[in-house]
């Protein structure tokens, strides 16, 4: 167990740790407002750099704002859209995978169809089609994505419970009378748990990086809020004068991502006894 | 292995001849120079009646004429038609040039006319009927004389002759079946004469030596090559490497890397505003709104100095633009006693819209826009739309009420009839949000007054009033003038034209 808690483990934590905390604690530790700037001072490079100044360590926007008091505030939008579709992608697609594995029959059937129809459309197009209808927002964000990630869920539950439902203690818990209910949520949902935690995380990058794509392309969070999408969007236009602009949310985009990934690997390796065994062969 | 290096050969063989054929097309000419422009997307068509985009209409420009035509400094001159005046209130009689050839040789006759206006008449058939709605009919005389008649006196006439979609081309091709032959391969009697078209690679021009316009000048220009690239950084980087002489859509910030030529534009930024309800629908909040705003700083820093600050609802080139109407100045605290006088002083909300791509910076131009009004107590909710979005807001009169939307209009006519009177007449894209176009309010009255004026000094009179009680009223949000950015070569020389066309007759090319 020591050695699964190692560093494997410890440094995406400590990344993911880090992004967590500069979200949660951005309106105190910011150095200044990140949607006011001054038009004056736009395009000031990093403090390093000739021209940089304390006030702004990591330089100003293309509207002189402040870019280290952008990404602190982005970090806040961009991680907490990443997580609330992941959870709403989850439960969604977990719940419909658990019954449709479970009870069979014409639910199972709709459902898988429904997943290859979906897995058939590209994602981006099915994005820009509901938010040309629904008009853009953090809550129709937030909904597009957990559509773009409940398939992943179901799918996988709906196999597990498919197999689950011939063991042998869910026939035993059915011959001493448990009902349908309390076999899906006592015996089954236990068991499939560790998986969906697994994934989640898997796609809480994966999301991440979905959200910047909406958002570089004008679809996701509306201006003045900074996100790290539509930071990169707009920077990329001035890469060649102010690199500071774009490599800065780019930067933290990849670090998230990164430690999210690699925290699921680990998370994986700590859960799944089929890598443990392999391992220990 | 033999195989492989034949077949290198060859390519090597073919690649060789198709350089030497390009390099012996200029060579054989020998006479004036080959240019080639580039712009951000290609020509829709070639049908003049089938586009009025600003991009497409200057291929359009090149190989078509118009009966009257402006010259660079927006000066309007004799084209196709030589002479014109009032036979009475309702009828024009038109001279045309004679002489004039088609490109394929044939005679430009007053039967060519007819039947390209005939066309233009007939709503549904083109995109610019509405420029030619004043028309009745349109009435041979002889081979070089037509009537215009019109439904009420309309001064406009012998603008209307040179607007988009007034270009000739052979009558016979002004059938459903010849415009789409038209739409492919172009004929006109312009300075140009259309030689191919590859889509999206290139369209390429040669001089038309029989062109009237020349003034017995040997063109300085002998061949156009056409090819868009969509990419801004592209285009520069094509500039700088020589690969082409002209550019269009320079961003401003990147101006200092390459040579321009710029000039104010007709062109005007700003934002429609549905004004139909509390608290917009008090003419003190709408004022506090432009005092609120630091339009010079804005252009300063957002747009590296081009633009021109602006009030009154007319570009300085249009008839009717009033020089002694000045640009709010900007004073935050101004604007917070007038919304405390209209009864906000807790402040007010609005939400403004803009389809990405309107205009250069136009996400970052509202982000700082809201910005600024925060200072002054006006909170901000800011939708950035698709274009094709936008433009179902816009045509559908969509903005909701408190809501502003990001515009940048140019008058068809360089006139206030063809900017303020397009917009907010009852049914222009502005006409459904300020009580002020509806019949019986000044505004309106004055408007539709000069429209069938004919006395050019009392339609000065009315646009001055009506341009005053725009500057006092504020029915949108006044931003300033656009600048052009052309990028060039160093060997190209041309005077911008502030109506947004490229005339390759009128540019110069110096020798290497």
């Amino acid at each position: 167990m020591s050695r699964r808690l190692g560093w494997p483990l410890l440094l995406p934590a400590a990344l993911v740790l880090a992004a967590v905390l500069a979200a949660i604690l951005a309106p105190w530790i910011s150095p200044a407002s990140p949607t006011t700037g001054e038009l004056g001072a736009r395009l000031k490079p990093p403090v390093w750099q000739a021209g940089g100044s304390v006030q702004r360590l990591l330089g100003s926007d293309l509207l002189g704002r402040d870019v280290l008091s952008r990404l602190l505030w982005g970090a806040r939008i961009s991680l907490s859209i990443a997580l609330a579709a992941t959870i709403l992608g989850a439960v969604v697609g977990s719940t419909v995978g658990l019954v449709a594995g479970y009870y069979r029959g014409l639910a199972d059937g709709a459902l898988t169809k429904l997943i290859d129809v979906q897995l058939g459309f590209p994602f981006v197009l099915l994005a820009i089609s509901v938010i040309a209808v629904a008009g853009p927002g953090i809550g129709v964000l937030v909904v597009v994505l957990a559509v773009g990630s409940w398939v992943g869920h179901a799918r996988i539950v709906r196999g597990l419970a498919l197999s689950l439902r011939e063991r042998d203690y869910v026939h035993a818990a059915r011959a001493v009378g448990a009902g349908n209910a309390r076999i899906l949520l006592r015996h089954l949902l236990p068991e499939v748990l560790s998986v969906i935690l697994i994934l989640a995380t898997f796609d809480v990058g994966r999301i991440i990086i979905l959200e910047s794509t909406l958002s570089f392309l004008g679809l996701g969070v509306q201006p003045p809020t900074p996100s790290w999408g539509s930071d990169l969007r707009d920077a990329a236009i001035y890469i060649r004068r102010a690199w500071w602009t774009a490599a800065f949310p780019g930067l933290a985009i990849m670090v998230v991502v990164l430690g999210v990934n690699l925290l699921g690997d680990a998370l994986r390796d700590a859960f799944d006894p089929r890598t443990v065994a392999s391992r220990s062969s | 292995m033999r195989n492989v290096r034949l077949i290198v050969l060859a390519v090597v063989v073919v690649f060789v001849a198709m350089v030497a054929t390009d390099v012996s097309g200029p060579a054989a000419q020998s006479r004036g120079a080959t240019i080639t422009i580039s712009q951000p997307a290609d020509a829709t068509t070639m049908d003049p009646g089938r586009s009025t985009q600003v991009l497409t209409v200057n291929y359009f420009a090149n190989v078509y004429d118009t009966l009257t035509r402006w010259d660079a400094s927006l000066k309007l001159q004799p084209g196709l038609a030589v002479a014109w005046k009032n036979v009475n209130e309702t009828t024009w009689e038109v001279t045309l040039r004679s002489g004039v050839k088609f490109h394929d040789g044939s005679p430009l006759t007053a039967e060519d006319v007819k039947a390209v206006y005939d066309r233009n008449l007939v709503p549904g058939k083109t995109v610019v009927q509405a420029g030619f709605a004043t028309i009745e009919a349109v009435q041979v005389v002889n081979p070089t004389t037509i009537r215009l008649v019109t439904k009420k006196p309309d001064p406009l006439i012998p603008v209307r002759m040179a607007q988009m979609g007034g270009y000739i081309y052979p009558g016979r091709l002004a059938t459903d079946e010849g415009v789409k032959e038209l739409a492919r391969k172009p004929i006109g009697t312009g300075a140009y004469r259309f030689v191919s078209w590859t889509k999206d690679d290139q369209l390429v021009m040669d001089a038309n030596r029989e062109w009237w316009g020349w003034g017995g000048k040997a063109p300085a220009v002998e061949r156009v090559s056409w090819k868009p690239i969509p990419d801004d950084f592209a285009r520069l980087s094509a500039l700088q490497r020589g690969e082409v002489d002209v550019i269009t859509n320079v961003p401003p910030d990147e101006m200092k890397i390459v040579r321009t030529l710029t000039t104010p534009a007709t062109r005007i930024a700003n934002f429609l505003m549905n004004s139909t309800q509390p608290p917009l629908s008090d003419k003190r909040v709408r004022q506090a709104l432009h005092y609120a705003m630091d339009v010079p700083s804005i252009v300063k820093n957002l747009y590296a100095g081009q633009g021109k600050p602006m009030s009154g609802g007319l570009a300085d080139s249009d008839f009717g633009y009033n020089p002694d109407l000045k640009p709010y100045p900007y004073d935050p605290a101004r604007a917070k006693r007038l919304l405390a006088e209209a009864g906000y002083a807790g402040g007010i909300d609005v939400t403004l819209y803009a389809g990405s791509g309107t205009m250069v910076n136009d996400k970052q131009l509202l982000e700082a826009i809201a910005d600024m009004w925060s200072q002054a107590g006006i909170r901000t909710k800011i939708t950035m739309m698709e274009m094709a979005q936008r433009q179902k807001m816009n045509n559908e009169r969509a903005v909701p009420p408190n809501g502003l939307m990001l515009g940048n209009p140019q008058s068809t006519l360089l006139d206030a009839d063809g900017s303020l009177w397009r917009l907010f007449h009852p049914n222009g894209f502005s006409g459904k949000y300020w009580v002020g176009s509806q019949p019986g309010h000044r505004f309106h009255d004055l408007m539709e007054g000069a429209r069938y004026t004919l006395d050019q000094k009392k339609r000065k009179e009315l646009y001055t009033e009506a341009t005053r009680l725009i500057h006092e009223e504020k029915p949108w949000l006044e931003l300033f003038q656009e600048v052009i950015i052309y990028g060039v070569s160093k060997r190209m020389s041309f005077k911008p034209r502030p109506d947004y066309r490229l005339i390759v007759a009128e540019m110069t090319v110096s020798p290497r």
